[in-house]
């Protein structure tokens, strides 16, 4: 339960009517992420937003469904269950759930690109350890073909998810239940995360 | 190399470092940086930043009764969770040879 009755209920009335409005499409409540986007959102949630979908909507050498993918990963490693239910099953409309469900569990998957499945022991490293990432780190993606632009554009990946999941665990976001997650995952794969 | 998103990340370090608001912007800028001040907000959003999934309700309450506001708790968790995210990039820019914004 969200801790902090400003992020409950503060916030302007452009975006009372927009969480109503999230209500009646989700047929549930809106996602209470949603309420910390929204609250102050010139502060946090409007730069954040535009920031998000840049990196994992705008141009990549990934695919959407790897970013996404990527995304939950680094949510998984960080243990939190809002970010990584979502963002899990947003990846899996865009590759698969198999696939998802196989790298949630084991770190990779043959059905990945070879770069993908080359960068994932980078983000899983880079999430847990940043203080421990050395140049040798880079070798395996070099091997693999990776430019600086590619490993840059996941390390904001790792970068935004990090953000969002502490802010989430320390705000008390409730994971999305089933319904949410259905019309929540369809909405930003095809939406985005511009607010 | 050049960072494609640079000029958004700095609108959003820029938003939540500097507009006014309940913390200082200094306290704000030291936890994006990674460098909290001290005092019980800052302690907070240490626990924020290295340990957010042992956060529970009383870690809150307890910021309340000694009298921290509910929008400076709120910018602390932003601020910190923005500085988790920036130990990742700072780490990536060092190994790619990107200029720390």
């Amino acid at each position: 339960m969200i801790r902090l009755d400003v992020v409950r209920r503060g916030h302007a009335l452009k975006h009372k009517v927009m969480l109503g409005l999230g209500k009646l499409v989700i047929g549930a409540d809106p996602p209470d992420i949603m309420r910390i986007l929204f609250h102050r959102h010139g502060f946090f949630g409007k730069p954040a937003g535009l920031l998000t979908h840049e990196v994992l909507r705008g141009a990549s050498e990934w695919t959407v469904g790897e970013r996404e993918l990527f995304a939950t990963y680094v949510s998984s490693k960080n243990q939190c269950r809002f970010c990584t239910g979502a963002h899990a099953a947003v990846a899996g409309r865009a590759i698969g759930d198999g696939v998802v469900a196989e790298v949630l569990a084991t770190g990779d998957s043959p059905s990945l690109s070879p770069k993908a499945r080359a960068i994932l022991p980078f983000i899983a490293k880079l999430t847990v350890e940043p203080n421990k990432m050395v140049p040798a780190d880079l070798g395996a993606l070099r091997s693999a073909g990776l430019t600086d632009d590619a490993i840059l554009d996941a390390a904001y990946v790792v970068m935004l998810f990090c953000m969002y999941n502490r802010i989430v665990d320390a705000v008390g976001c409730e994971p999305l239940d089933p319904k949410q997650i259905v019309a929540v995952s369809k909405m930003l794969l095809e939406k985005g995360y511009e607010l | 190399m050049k960072d494609r998103h640079a000029r958004l990340l700095h609108a959003l370090i820029d938003a939540v470092g500097g507009q006014a608001g309940a913390l200082e912007p200094p306290v704000r800028q030291g936890l994006i940086a990674g460098r909290p001040t001290s005092g019980a907000v800052s302690a907070f959003a240490v626990k924020v930043a290295h340990d957010s999934a042992s956060v529970r309700d009383e870690h809150v309450s307890a910021l309340k009764a000694a009298g921290v506001s509910e929008e400076a708790i709120f910018e602390a968790v932003i601020a910190s969770g923005i500085g988790a995210g920036m130990d990742r990039l700072r780490a990536v820019f060092r190994l790619l040879g990107v200029t720390d914004p």
